[in-house]
């Protein structure tokens, strides 16, 4: 008995020792090699990390990051390329910006985090991080901005304090549960309830009330109700089902989360009239054969996403993403020690009889990616811009921001790739040759006053203005705050000015250009690739590819209809396209001329060269004789 | 396409030292490169205006003459619109000079069939030039008009000979037959074919002018028939 008492203690000496006999930091982090999911049946934390339960009173939200950070490295992962925007990380290859639209400022720019060229720092319009979040927060997946407290303006302070940090909603991506809504998320984040926004998306919880609503002092524990009677304050309900006798909810987390998980945030519609309905539409090859995004969009525990374009590998320096390009699965990486190409059953292209300067101009997407081109620009909606999935989103397809889309341009290291495109419109204040955009909401008012018509039944489109309405907008701005530097409007590729003698000018600026982002979903497969017809698909003197007209939007009367030419946006003219491509009208016939000069020079060479033959056994056979 | 580019390189500088070297051994006798310059355009407009003394030739004279200038002249522009951008920018064929390649070299094709259709006869082996070749006493002190019509029909027959290569590899490119290692392997064929072309077309020309010379010279009594 003593003996057993004194193992007994001994053991539990050792337990408590650090490092044995407790759970390892971050297990979650650390596979075994068990090629299965652990079962995720869990502790929910609120964000003061209390244990939740269900029955008590005032329930609180629970937080992901407090929750799921019990076997994960959220300090790591939140660096990860979904929320490090606002970090000092290279800001790779420019992507889809955040679009602030303002349609009774008739205003659409275009924002982002990372410094890509022609977007703007959403400070620079006058958004403070909580303002950023409270517009565009519903299509993030949490972090970043959210909870970064060196960035929160001392004005927010207090609606921070009423609705929370956005921390990274990691269910947003991870949880495989049905009742997962991305929608309902963003519905949450749109009325401020920062802190519910993960718990009402889990789908085991309801959330009701809006934080937007509560006043600056309301007490998220106080059980004393607003002062504004009918106004609900963020309350939460769980499902008290799916907790165990433990407080532990069972959590989804599948392996391969599939694609419409991503889709969310990931969508687009082609507004092409001449399309069938959505059920006659094929989705990216890639999908249609079993694949999901994460298949290629990979990423570490970092959360440092492949996003599988072919300068990443360099840029990053992350050798292994050069794997994960179009190339690296369907045609290997060269200089590779061990084979990579093949990845998931791709297949080797053979691109037969397409000349090898094909692949050095143009990138895989150029002809495998995006809608089929027409003789013009489609418009083009995506959830970020527009809001898709969110209840109540404008579904018109005229909806603000205009953004077009495929325009073949040429990228930064010489290729062409597809992109969309949007023409930012905005009022700016001209300071030492740089234009310094207006905040909308200073605009609205002085552009309702000088417009005659009701715009107050605006929904999702600009109004149309003339050149008059804009030169008194000007000028009215321009008295507003002539200290500032004089008003301008950007809009369709110009810089709108009044010239001092009543006139409104024009004239090309930097600022004015378009903002083009490199687009490579949907892939369609080889029969609908660019090319598959043959080479007139784009070498023709009416193919879009450089013959195709990019439509200009634009809130002006003389303009609305206007266009650039898709060579505008490449490294050749119009004229040396045109004579290219003609050429190759000729081609089928000149090809035959080859072919039979050639079939020509040969049978002259050969019968000579028998001659010859003949001619030199008859000498031999003399020198014999 | 590095290894090309210093093979092509090697190929023209070698070549134009070697025309320049034989040209050099030409007006060796003291005379300066003007006062050669001079006497070659001479020469030139003495056979021009024996030409024209002589009056019209046949239409299948005129037709000789006017395959062989159009094939060297378009030949010309091919060459420098197929190797500039090699050798100077170390670069593929791209813009105007690929779209004034393409559009030349179909015509190209089609003077190079005249040429082969037209000189086949004149230029062929004739009983004498297997004898220089096979039998080393008729070697001994050859005139050098012998020797020069010789090197102008191998010249003329390594022509077709390197031609068949660069067209062909051209024709196949143009169809869907060969995937991209096929079409980069078409490409590089291509390339050296006509840079095997170019040595023997740049040596025909030179052979040729060097052969009217003589004849001109035979004629004006310079040099003994």
């Amino acid at each position: 008995m003593t003996r057993i008492a004194g193992i007994s203690f001994l053991v539990m000496i050792l337990l408590s020792l650090p490092g044995l006999g407790q759970a390892p930091e971050n297990i979650g982090d650390i596979p075994d090699g068990n090629r299965t999911i652990p079962l995720h049946l869990l502790k929910l934390y609120d964000e003061f990390d209390h244990l939740i339960r269900p029955d008590e009173k005032p329930v609180m939200p629970f937080s992901p990051k407090q929750t799921c950070r019990k076997c994960h490295d959220y300090e790591r992962i939140r660096r990860g390329w979904h929320f490090n925007a606002a970090d000092s990380v290279p800001p790779g290859r420019p992507g889809e910006p955040w679009v602030l639209v303002d349609a009774l400022a008739v205003t659409q720019i275009p924002l982002s985090y990372r410094p890509w060229g022609g977007t703007y720092r959403p400070g620079s319009v006058g958004l403070t991080t909580f303002g950023f979040l409270s517009i565009f927060g519903r299509h993030l997946p949490g972090g970043g901005v959210g909870e970064g407290e060196a960035m929160q303006d001392l004005g927010d302070y207090m609606r921070w304090q009423v609705s929370g940090t956005l921390v990274i909603n990691c269910q947003s991506c991870h949880n495989g549960d049905p009742a997962q809504s991305q929608s309902e998320y963003g519905v949450q984040v749109l009325r401020q309830n920062f802190r519910w926004a993960g718990t009402a998306s889990s789908g085991f919880a309801t959330v009701q009330g809006s934080a937007v609503e509560m006043p600056d002092n309301f007490d998220l524990y106080s059980a004393v109700p607003p002062e504004r009677s009918g106004f609900l304050p963020p309350t939460v309900m769980y499902n008290a089902s799916r907790f165990d006798p433990s407080s532990r909810v069972l959590f989804t987390v599948p392996r391969r989360m599939p694609h419409i998980q991503c889709d969310f945030c990931h969508s687009s519609k082609v507004i092409d009239p001449s399309a069938g309905q959505r059920w006659q539409e094929e989705e990216d090859v890639h999908i249609a054969a079993g694949m999901t995004c994460a298949d290629c969009h990979r990423n570490g525990l970092d959360h440092m996403m492949i996003r599988g374009y072919a300068r990443e590998a360099g840029e990053t320096g992350n050798p292994a993403a050069a794997e994960f390009t179009c190339e690296g699965c369907h045609c290997g990486v060269e200089g590779a020690q061990v084979p990579v190409e093949g990845r998931r059953g791709a297949p080797r292209p053979q691109h037969a009889g397409i000349p090898p300067v094909h692949f050095e101009k143009l990138t895989c997407t150029a002809c495998h990616s995006g809608p089929w081109p027409a003789a013009k620009t489609f418009r083009v909606k995506t959830s970020r811009a527009h809001a898709l999935g969110i209840p109540r989103a404008d579904k018109s397809d005229d909806a603000l921001p205009h953004i077009v889309t495929p325009v073949f341009a040429r990228q930064e290291d010489g290729t062409y790739a597809p992109h969309d495109l949007l023409w930012p419109a905005f009022w700016a204040r001209e300071r030492a040759g740089e234009l310094v955009p207006i905040p909308p909401e200073r605009v609205r008012p002085v552009v309702k006053e000088v417009l005659q018509r009701d715009t107050s039944r605006i929904i999702g489109r600009w109004p149309v203005l003339t050149d008059q309405e804009v030169l008194e907008v000007l000028r009215r701005l321009t008295a507003v705050d002539s200290v500032s530097g004089k008003a301008v409007y950007v809009s369709g590729g110009k810089v709108l000015f009044d010239d001092g003698e009543g006139i409104l000018r024009r004239r090309e600026d930097r600022a004015a250009m378009p903002t083009l982002w490199p687009i490579a979903h949907d892939v369609r497969p080889k029969s609908k690739s660019l090319g598959a017809r043959g080479c007139d698909d784009c070498h023709s003197t009416d193919s879009p590819f450089h013959f195709g007209t990019v439509a200009v939007a634009s809130p002006f009367v003389a303009t609305r209809d206007s266009v650039t030419h898709m060579t505008d946006y490449q490294d050749i003219t119009r004229v040396s396209a045109w004579i290219f491509s003609m050429s190759f009208l000729f081609r089928p016939g000149l090809k035959w001329l080859i072919i039979v000069c050639f079939v020509l020079v040969a049978a002259v060479v050969l019968i000579s060269a028998v001659r010859g033959l003949g001619h030199l056994i008859q000498i031999l056979a003399a020198g014999e004789e | 396409m590095t290894l090309f580019r210093i093979l092509a390189a090697v190929v023209v500088i070698g070549l134009t030292g070697a025309i320049l070297y034989d040209l050099r051994r030409q007006r060796s006798g003291g005379r300066n490169f003007w006062e050669f310059i001079s006497t070659q355009t001479g020469i030139a407009l003495d056979l021009w205006r024996e030409r024209r003394r002589l009056g019209p030739g046949s239409t299948l004279d005129n037709l000789r003459r006017m395959a062989y200038g159009l094939s060297v002249a378009f030949f010309l522009l091919l060459g420098l619109t197929g190797f500039l951008p090699v050798l100077i920018l170390g670069d593929r064929l791209s813009g105007t000079l690929l779209i004034v390649h393409v559009t030349v070299a179909p015509l190209f094709a089609l003077c190079l069939c005249a040429l082969a259709l037209l000189w086949a006869h004149r230029l062929r082996f004739d009983e004498e030039d297997w004898q220089f070749v096979l039998e080393p006493a008729h070697r001994k002190a050859p005139r050098l008009e012998r020797r020069v019509r010789l090197a102008l029909k191998v010249g003329f027959w390594l022509v077709l000979l390197f031609s068949l290569p660069l067209m062909g590899s051209i024709i196949l490119s143009l169809f869907p037959l060969f995937g991209t290692e096929g079409e980069t392997l078409l490409i590089r064929v291509h390339g050296y074919s006509a840079l095997l072309f170019l040595a023997a077309s740049i040596a025909e020309i030179h052979l040729t002018i060097l052969y009217v010379q003589q004849i001109s010279k035979k004629s004006s009594g310079e040099i003994p028939s």
